[in-house]
């Protein structure tokens, strides 16, 4: 009920009552005053009881007194406009710019708001979690707490902690610290490595805080791994998100042998579909379609290499299409990560041993 | 006197002290570290007579850990979030009410010298209507909070900010109203809100005042703000690291820097204990030719009788504290794990108290046990170290944070070379300062955090290498012996504190009349005391 409310209210939100609406309905009585008093000079005119000095007299007395009335009530009044308005009309035109003054408002009335429709209206100025969540990203855009879409794009968390300044390094050693993902490690290390003793110690103190965290994430990471659906590319990087926790020095002993056995686990798995993909489809040196990330090309590629497969590397090194803009870009395999790959898997083989 | 309970108390109403201290969130209430060095402090001082005011959010009920030295005359307590009188429901709006709010902003953005004087006259303009702790928990404060959400932030949330406003203006609104005690010089152990009382006080005084910081208060608040959940961050600024749109965390830290700015202004002398700090404070705005580093030091002659371990004894490493997540004492055991495998009879001690942390403790023991390494490290609790240091080869810190840890200088002056992660100033004390002379070379190595593998290569090297080791450990003692001593220490405070005493008064700046002038002690108005003699 409340969200049904609450997604209709911009087309309602007139039938919120404000101060103005009140303020208006307490001028009622002195435009009722002044029509009666614009009607009896009227009257006593065509009577001929006054004369014409008395009648512009009586009448720009009237208008003053209305203005004054008006004025006193209106002084603390956001908007004015109505109150001038009706002030001028009664000069102008008398009984008639009386009468009009007191329809006016009428024209302006607002329906009186439903039960129903305020605790949606609140719920939705605190921002409550319960509207919907376009409600809530129009109204924060409303607000100007939404994300600024026109700020220039983030610099990448490596490149920030190679030369970027220190006060935002530490900005992002907070957000590490508040939102933390295994995919942050490896910038955590280069902080925990970082010339600025400032930067070194918060990055010890996130490093402390996340421990914690990290080993009871990595639950979640081994459940994911076992899921067979897995794309190639979600599956190194989830591999990568492995290697990362496992390099950081945070794991329990048994977290980390455990890491370890899943991210092979994992790898092996995938790269086993991919071969039988490709050998059912007999497209040795073309690119498999399902690795969309050069993460995914090197590792495959190091899979390769480290399987002695040597011609299936060379040729599937040459034969990557990536589709960039609508158009397929040939992308050959750096052999820089490849060896990095090897590296990590020569690394993990010791440290089992 | 020397156990007295702490509240407010003096020995000489009338005369004022030598050294006003002021002291933020330890001493006397909290043992150990700053407190433990303020302890010594006042007393290898014992010429000099001391008041101390002591800033707490609110009485806690605590009992003091340390009993009053001889030399302390005077103690006050000042609690920060206890300020304003009961609240009132009605109250006309005070004259100057802008002034003051723009007072406040620029203050609370900015900081400065300049900005405390704007904030101290603003104040007391309102004042003449309506006294601040009244106001503070009135309708004009009500309407001093509108005023500012709507110029700093008003796209935040209103609820968030009124209790942001509210804890940070109540300290500080405490600290200006406290009235400060008379002292010949002002010295204070932190920026945040004892720095401001210390900025304060040389302001009002014109007397000398100093800051000596062990860690960097500006950035230890920085850190904690930057990871707190207690923080709500009310504006999406996703991972743009320079918005400039300010939200809660933001105006916390730009306060705390605003204090820190002003404090190191303030200060006619800015200490650290090592170069690293000094860094830190130049880039918050101390003056270059203001800072110095008075290092901390220990009595070697306690350690200076002791043998070194020999070369056919067991291989033996230590890491000497408390086991506390801080210390990382689990990277120590990974590496004895990774240092067991290469070198089979080696000893690995963890000396220090075990009841601090109980269920990080036991994590550690379910390590030790997990890794098969329970012939090898041994937790022995509290012990006197004098007694261990003869059968240890090496010791090794591998902290994720430290300021200046005894621990390698106690190492030094036995001559045992050390292995520390790159945190405080190991680095400086391991390998010398930049300014030595003669450069002694390294007493041992400096490994990263959070890196066992590294810290057990280290400890290799040593306790395979005799001459490196004997080498190291000598070289180590020589540095200790010749910066690291207590008394250097105390040498360099006493002729400090004898040089500012003498020094006269600065002209202090043009302040309403009405509000100078207190005789006693403690100055009876809320600012502005008598000027001290």
């Amino acid at each position: 009920m409340a969200e049904a409310v609450a997604t209709d209210l911009p087309g309602r939100m007139a039938a919120i009552p404000s101060r103005l609406d009140r303020r208006y309905s307490a001028l009622q009585p002195a435009v009722v005053l002044t029509a009666v008093g614009e009607i009896l000079i009227v009257a006593a005119v065509m009577r001929g009881l006054i004369s014409l000095p008395v009648l512009m007299a009586a009448h720009l007395g009237l208008v003053s007194l209305m203005a004054l009335l008006q004025w006193r009530r209106l002084r603390s009044c956001d908007d004015g406009g109505l109150a001038l308005l009706s002030v001028i009309g009664v000069l102008a035109a008398g009984p008639f710019g009386a009468v009009c003054a007191l329809l006016m408002p009428l024209l302006t009335r607002r329906d009186p708001v439903g039960e129903a429709l305020l605790p949606g209206w609140y719920k939705r100025i605190a921002l409550s979690s319960e509207q919907s969540d376009f409600t809530r990203l129009s109204d924060r855009v409303a607000i100007g707490r939404a994300a600024n879409l026109a700020a220039p794009v983030p610099i990448p968390f490596v490149e920030l902690f190679k030369s970027g300044p220190v006060p935002e390094q530490q900005s992002a050693l907070g957000l590490i610290a508040r939102d933390f993902h295994p995919g942050y490690l490896p910038v955590l290390k280069m902080a925990l490595d970082s010339p600025e003793p400032v930067v070194r110690v918060q990055a010890a103190a996130v490093a402390a805080r996340i421990r914690g965290p990290l080993n009871a994430q990595m639950a979640g990471l081994f459940t994911r791994a076992a899921d067979p659906t897995l794309s190639v590319s979600d599956a190194v990087d989830l591999a990568s998100d492995l290697k990362s926790a496992t390099d950081s020095g945070l794991l329990e002993t048994k977290e980390q042998v455990t890491a370890i056995g899943v991210r092979d686990g994992l790898l092996g798995r995938t790269f086993a579909r991919l071969d039988a993909r490709r050998r059912e489809t007999s497209q040795r040196n073309q690119v498999t379609p399902d690795l969309s990330s050069d993460e995914a090309d090197d590792a495959y590629a190091a899979h390769l290499l480290s399987s002695g497969r040597l011609d299936e590397f060379r040729s599937f090194r040459h034969a990557i299409r990536r589709p960039i803009h609508g158009r397929f870009r040939k992308r050959i395999v750096k052999s820089r990560p490849v060896a990095s790959h090897l590296k990590s898997q020569l690394v993990r083989h010791v440290v089992r041993r | 006197m020397n156990d007295r309970a702490p509240g407010i108390w003096s020995r000489t109403e009338s005369r004022p002290a030598d050294v006003c201290i002021i002291v933020e969130g330890c001493y006397p209430f909290i043992s150990g570290g700053v407190s433990g060095w303020i302890d010594w402090l006042i007393r290898s001082q014992s010429a000099t007579s001391f008041a101390i005011v002591s800033l707490w959010p609110a009485p806690s009920g605590h009992p003091p850990r340390y009993a009053m030295p001889a030399n302390a005359v005077a103690f006050q307590p000042l609690y920060l979030q206890t300020f304003g009188d009961p609240p009132v429901q009605s109250a006309r709006l005070p004259r100057g009410l802008a002034q003051l709010s723009d007072a406040l902003q620029t203050f609370m953005s900015d900081g400065g010298t300049d900005a405390l004087h704007g904030l101290t006259l603003a104040i007391a303009e309102t004042e003449k209507d309506m006294p601040l702790a009244r106001m503070f928990n009135s309708p004009v404060a009500w309407e001093l909070v509108q005023g500012m959400y709507k110029g700093r932030m008003p796209y935040g949330s209103f609820l968030h900010y009124f209790w942001a406003w509210r804890a940070l203006l109540g300290g500080l609104f405490a600290t200006l109203e406290f009235p400060l005690p008379q002292a010949s010089v002002y010295h204070t152990i932190s920026t945040g809100y004892a720095g401001l009382l210390a900025a304060r006080a040389a302001e009002e005084t014109g007397r000398p005042t100093i800051l000596t910081e062990h860690g960097i208060y500006t950035n230890e608040r920085r850190i904690e703000l930057l990871m707190a959940d207690w923080v709500a961050d009310t504006i999406d600024k996703g991972h743009t690291l320079d918005d400039p749109r300010l939200d809660l965390r933001d105006m916390w830290i730009k306060a705390f820097e605003a204090y820190a700015r002003t404090c190191y202004q303030a200060c006619d002398q800015v200490i650290t204990l090592y170069e690293d700090n000094q860094n830190v404070q130049k880039v918050l705005g101390a003056k270059t030719d203001r800072c110095r580093v008075i290092a901390n030091g220990i009595e070697v002659e306690r350690f200076a009788h002791l043998s070194v371990a020999g070369d056919n004894e067991r291989p033996t490493m230590a890491l000497i504290g408390r086991v506390v997540p801080i210390k990382d004492v689990k990277a120590y055991i990974t590496a004895a794990k990774i240092l067991r495998d290469r070198i089979p009879n080696l000893r690995a001690f963890v000396l220090g108290p075990l009841d601090e942390d109980p269920e990080y403790t036991a994590e550690c023991r379910a390590l030790v046990s997990d890794l098969g390494v329970g012939d090898c490290v041994e937790f022995t609790g509290a012990v006197n170290i004098v007694d261990y240091l003869p059968r240890i080869h090496v010791v090794v810190l591998t902290s994720l944070s430290e300021s200046q840890p005894l621990t390698i200088l106690e190492a030094g002056a036995a001559g045992i070379p050390f292995v520390a992660t790159n945190v405080g100033s190991c680095r400086e004390i391991i390998e010398g300062r930049s300014d030595e002379q003669p450069s002694l070379g390294p007493g041992g190595f400096i490994t990263p955090v959070v890196a066992p593998s590294a810290t057990a290569d280290a400890v290799e090297r040593l306790l395979r290498n005799h001459e490196l080791r004997r080498a190291y450990g000598q070289t180590l003692r020589q540095r200790v012996r010749a910066t690291y001593t207590s008394e250097r220490a105390a040498k360099a405070y006493t002729d400090l504190y004898a040089d500012l005493r003498k020094r006269p008064s600065r002209a202090v700046r043009t302040a309403p009349p009405d509000l100078a002038g207190g005789r006693s002690m403690w100055s009876k108005t809320s600012r502005l005391p008598a000027r001290a003699k």
